[in-house]
């Protein structure tokens, strides 16, 4: 039973918390309290992942019989955290990952799922900004607010895109390529080019869209000038599988990014749709799931041991990893698995409360109702909603979510309260 | 002819002939208007600049002419303006040409109708590459090692175990197969074959009978090995036919001035031997023909670059005896066959945008997305109600449960529009289950279309392909979504009701796709000076609002009370706001004075990003003022409410972007040279709406004219500076004019 006395703790603390992070204390405090999130990376598994692989694992004691469990249904528990069999490789950081189950999407489309996988919140429209165009827009010296890699629909574009599309839809030729190849005084004189035409655009009289893709230019010209001096990216060969390869690719990516401070945020589309497991979802998933696992190990020793000018990557990254829709539980005739507007999302990173599982699903996979306080099953609770994760990222950024749309429930259980 | 001139004409508040150097200039100037002062500091990190208040336009400093205008409609309508054409039409106009004569001549540009039309129609069904379609496991490997090369799909196999085939790409030689790979007399898994438990059937061409899906290898490349392709390069050459397809299809239609829904009714198309041979192994693989090889006459031999070659003499005799006429390389407008009555409905039937989504439903979700610009977005699936519905796990891939959800509350605002209109489609299956159509599961009768919903009923037709194009092209929607299409392309969110409603008369009168342009191009002209003048501040810089706690509930004031009623009571009368699944299954109740601070800043998102009101959506001369009042009801503190109208108004949204091929290619003839380099651009598969001016876009662009212009300047062609200057100039970018500096 909790006491009015742990409520109010609870809510003094994480006002406390958000109110120094909103008026910009994190410099003033940076030497008694973790540093605030500097990067953002998000990562989508393309297609749905099934949960029952990666972070709500079940025994058959524990669910209705049509939910059809994976060959190997083993799970790993640490401490309060579960993973699945494909999973099981990242418990090594489970002191650093928490996991939410349950979360509704309210579709079962892919398109809308991805879009919405962007903005962190429900029935959006096309055009708007994603949550980490709206986090980085307060982004303090990289040149790039958000940058989106591997793309592999256009219903993931936004007004603030840079980025790369996958090359099988889209073709060869990337902007990252293509500097990698570029004489350094022509890019600068590249980026000198484009600052005039940001004045011209930016001048007394101009539309606010002029204005803005005024904003724009100087933000590329000044990513050219940076990059100009930086080594390239040269991708390891982990795999010949297109797929697995453009994984590790865009992960390694990701960390070239951050650790030059070219970016605030990172948005990864991996899979191509890979996790859309109509048919043959175990093998589908085993692989799938498995490949990430293994990348995404390695991402996390990366982001951990390397370091720039504002500190370990790891202790200055907030990551989230989800799916824009889940499956079905049931097998479906394919030996597939089809849409559940459902999903869940692992997080890790400064401010979030690590190593623990929040969210629990019903005898059907379906999410039930928790405490917004602790993450504990309550009746008189609620099931994580999406938007629900956006309003808690924003107040990670500092940003007061309403200002944005996102009338979301911020989940205060998955705040790190002593950050 | 004179109307467009006068028109014209009158948005001059200058007169003609302004004399500049040797050109005479028409020029545009904007009426001076009192304003208030305005910050030339672009915003910075960490700030934001606040939106201008709309109060009163600035001081148009700017004055546009002619020149400009004439090079800006150039442009959009895909054709260089190079100094010459410009100033050749200027002349003209000055002389007493009619605009109307200048927009039919821009329109008369090949690259209008074969490449900017294209994209603003179909977007990534058109311009992103189809994966369904042509099964990549069929793509044909070879031994490299002993004896004579073997194709192979698995695995190698040893030159003893090779079989001689005559390939489709040239019949007249003989290749050697792995025998797993060839297969001639296999067509379909058949149920007891395979592992999988659906009885639908599942045929060799298809992804689930290729090595990628398949539970056991059962099938191969069949007879001259008409299912596979020979290499990787003849896999993306055949990629890029079923593109160009769509593209010359909408090309003929357009350079014809053929009704606009010819393109999705008609039966012929324009295609290339590549796609005409993909027909053709459709028919084979229907039909099970054993012996093709009459099929096939005289569309090959394809070279080993994969182009096709004009069939050498002595190629095949069809089944007549006779010698069919060479298909041409460039490809021809023809008929297709119907293996059963209506098989075909225009591009719907090609195969790129037949097999872009695989699964039926996601294949109508498409068809509604470029025929009725609806179902981009779907929303109000919650886990309880698909768990309920779905009893045998079958929901997508095999869709037991069509009928219910078609009926179901909430869903049928999808999928009775969806799940009924795939009937018409019966003949062909899931992409990923047979890539031909098979006339067996084609139905004799007919069946109902809706719209909105189970209650909308839009008329019956015969199901199949043919019954479903005529109903969708007849219904106002598709003519509303083709009008849309040529609005957002030329005027964005600056169209005004009026522009709307011009347009969509030409449409209604006309019918084609010049005539709906042309209109758009018109009062295009007469925007530009409109955008000159109603310029707005940008406004000073504010600092990000500390966050604060607000209450529950806000009181809804007069003014946007006045605006709530007159706009959204009609459906938000329903049911009180509720934070459940089951509560935003209905419209919440807007009347109660005070209404939830949730709900409220739901509203200002909704209205900002236009997705509502849903039915009737507002031009953005009623939308911003709208949002202003919501703002000035949630946010009562000064830094806090510019905050929110600078995300709300702005939206982070640059300036409408040039298709993203145009633009490279008018910088390539700004260069004098196109860099050479391809570009994988994400910007390719946007619907115009969404194709602002972005850093990626910004990026992709720069780029291109920085390697343009280095080959420009070694070869001796230019200052590299000056044709930096000159490839990146804003009417490059740009859809919308910059004004002048």
């Amino acid at each position: 039973m909790r006491s009015r006395r742990d409520v109010l703790k609870v809510a003094l603390s994480t006002g406390g918390w958000l109110a120094a992070a909103a008026l910009g204390c994190h410099k003033r405090r940076a030497t008694q309290v973790a540093a605030p999130p500097r990067y953002w990376v998000m990562i989508l598994l393309s297609g749905g992942h099934d949960t029952l692989y990666t972070t709500d694992p079940k025994t058959a004691a524990e669910v209705d019989s049509i939910v059809t469990l994976p060959a190997d249904n083993r799970s790993v528990t640490v401490g309060d955290l579960r993973l699945g069999a494909q999973f099981a490789g990242l418990s090594k950081w489970a002191s650093k990952l928490s996991t939410l189950n349950g979360v509704q999407v309210h579709t079962a489309n892919h398109d809308t799922g991805q879009k919405q996988f962007l903005h962190l919140k429900t029935n959006i429209g096309d055009n708007m900004p994603s949550a980490l165009d709206i986090i980085a827009a307060r982004r303090e010296g990289q040149p790039l607010g958000v940058t989106y890699l591997n793309l592999s629909a256009r219903v993931m574009h936004s007004p603030a895109y840079f980025g790369t599309a996958d090359r099988f839809y889209f073709g060869e030729g990337d902007v990252f390529s293509r500097v990698s190849d570029a004489q350094p005084g022509e890019l600068a004189a590249l980026a000198k080019a484009m600052r005039t035409q940001a004045t011209a655009l930016g001048r007394a009289g101009a539309t606010m869209q002029a204005a803005q893709t005024a904003v724009y230019m100087r933000e590329t010209a000044e990513f050219f000038e940076r990059v100009s001096s930086i080594p390239p990216l040269v991708p390891e060969q982990r795999s010949v599988d297109y797929v697995a390869q453009s994984m590790s690719e865009t992960l390694e990516r990701t960390l070239w990014l951050i650790e030059n401070d070219l970016t605030c945020g990172v948005v990864l589309d991996l899979g191509l749709l890979g996790w859309d497991t109509h048919i043959r979802n175990e093998s589908k998933q085993v692989e799938m799931n498995g490949n990430f696992a293994s990348y995404f190990d390695d991402f996390m020793a990366e982001l951990h041991a390397r370091k720039n000018g504002h500190g370990v990557l790891g202790e200055r990254t907030v990551v989230v990893v989800g799916s824009e829709l889940g499956r079905f539980p049931r097998q479906n005739d394919m030996l597939g698995k089809d849409h559940l507007p459902q999903t869940s999302f692992l997080f890790s990173g400064p401010g979030i409360r690590a190593g623990r599982t929040f969210g629990v699903t019903g005898p059907r996979m379906e999410g039930l109702p928790i405490d917004y306080r602790d993450g504990h099953p309550a009746a008189a609770g609620r099931v994580p909603l999406l938007d629900d994760v956006g309003a808690t990222l924003l107040r990670l950024g500092g940003l007061d979510p309403e200002r944005y749309g996102y009338a979301g429930r911020a989940c205060e259980f998955l705040l790190d309260r002593t950050s | 002819m004179r109307r467009g001139l006068r028109r014209l004409g009158l948005m001059l508040t200058g007169a003609l002939a302004v004399a500049a150097g040797s050109i005479q200039l028409w020029e545009l100037r904007a009426a001076a208007a009192p304003g208030p002062p305005v910050a030339a500091t672009p915003p910075a990190d960490g700030q934001v600049a606040a939106p201008a208040d709309g109060r009163a336009p600035p001081p148009a400093a700017a004055a546009t002419t002619t020149a400009e205008l004439v090079a800006a409609i150039a442009t959009l309508a895909g054709i260089v303006p190079t100094p010459t054409f410009v100033a050749e039409w200027v002349a003209k106009l000055d002389g007493g040409t009619t605009v109307d004569a200048y927009i039919d001549e821009v329109l008369r540009s090949p690259r209008f109708s074969r490449e900017i039309v294209p994209s603003m129609l179909f977007g990534a069904f058109v311009n992103v590459r189809n994966y369904y379609a042509l099964p990549s496991g069929f793509v044909l490997r070879r031994t490299t090692g002993d004896g004579a090369p073997r194709y192979f799909l698995r695995a190698p196999c040893t030159d003893a175990e090779g079989v001689n085939v005559h390939p489709w790409w040239d019949l007249a030689s003989e290749v050697k197969v792995c025998p797993d790979s060839y297969r001639p007399e296999k067509w379909t898994m058949e149920t007891i074959e395979h592992t999988y438990r659906s009885r639908m059937p599942l045929s060799c061409d298809s992804q689930v009978g290729s090595p990628e899906l398949e539970t056991r290898p059962l099938c191969g490349c069949g007879p001259n090995l008409i299912r596979c392709l020979r290499d990787e390069q003849q896999y993306e050459q055949f990629n890029r036919s079923l593109m160009d397809e769509v593209k010359l299809t909408t090309a003929y239609v357009v350079e014809h001035d053929l009704p606009i829904k010819e393109l999705f009714t008609g039966n012929a198309t324009f295609r290339d031997r590549n796609v005409e041979l993909y027909y053709r192994r459709q028919k084979i693989g229907a039909l099970r023909t054993a012996q093709p090889e009459a099929e096939l006459a005289a569309l090959g031999p394809w070279s080993a670059s994969s182009e096709p070659v004009p069939p050498a003499d002595g190629a095949p005799a069809g089944a007549d005896g006779a010698v069919p006429a060479p298909w041409p390389a460039a490809g021809q407008w023809a008929p297709r066959e119907d293996l059963a009555p209506g098989q075909h409905a225009g591009v719907l039937t090609a195969p790129q945008v037949l097999h872009w989504l695989p699964d039926q439903r996601q294949r109508q979700r498409g068809y509604y997305e470029v025929l009725w610009c609806t179902m981009r977005n779907s929303f109000g699936a919650t886990t309880k109600k698909i768990l309920d519905l779905n009893a045998t796990g079958n929901i997508a891939f095999v869709h037991d449960s069509w009928e219910r959800l078609a009926h179901t509350e909430i869903c049928t605002n999808c999928h009775a529009r969806l799940d009924y209109g795939f009937q018409f489609f019966g003949g062909y299956p899931d992409s990923r289950a047979s890539t031909h159509f098979n006339p067996s599961l084609q139905s004799s009768s007919t069946g109902p279309l809706y719209g909105r919903d189970i209650d909308d009923e839009r008329g019956t037709g015969p199901l199949t392909p043919q019954g479903f194009a005529q109903l969708a092209t007849a219904q106002p929607d598709f003519a509303a979504c083709m009008s849309n299409h040529v609005a957002e392309y030329v005027l964005g969110d600056r169209a005004t009701p009026d522009d709307a409603r011009a347009i969509a008369a030409a449409m209604d009168a006309t019918g084609t796709f010049k005539a709906v342009m042309k209109v758009a191009l018109e009062r295009y002209a007469e925007r530009w000076r409109a955008a000159v003048q109603q310029a707005p501040a940008p406004a000073p810089l504010v600092s990000y609002a500390p966050v604060r706690a607000e209450a529950p509930t806000v009181t809804i004031p007069a003014a946007l009370r006045v605006e709530i009623d007159r706009l959204c009571i009609d459906c938000h009368d329903e049911a009180p706001y509720g934070d459940t699944d089951e509560a935003r299954d209905h419209a919440f109740d807007f009347r109660p004075v005070a209404l939830p601070r949730a709900l409220v800043v739901s509203m200002v998102d909704h209205v900002a990003f236009g997705t509502m009101p849903k039915d009737d959506p507002l031009p953005l001369l009623e939308r911003e003022p709208l949002v202003r009042l919501i703002i000035a009801t949630l946010w009562t503190a000064p830094a806090a409410r510019a905050e929110a109208e600078l995300y709300y108004l702005g939206k982070r949204r640059g300036l409408p972007a040039q298709q993203i091929d145009n633009a490279l290619f008018m910088i390539g003839e700004a260069a004098t040279r196109t860099s050479g380099l391809p570009w994988g651009a994400l910007e390719r598969g946007l619907w115009t709406d969404q194709s602002t001016i972005t850093p990626g876009f910004i990026a992709v662009t720069g780029l291109e004219a920085m390697f343009a212009c280095a080959r420009s300047r070694d070869l001796g062609g230019t200052t590299f500076d000056a044709c930096l200057d000159r490839a990146l100039s804003p009417g490059t970018l740009s859809r919308w004019p910059v004004t002048s500096p």
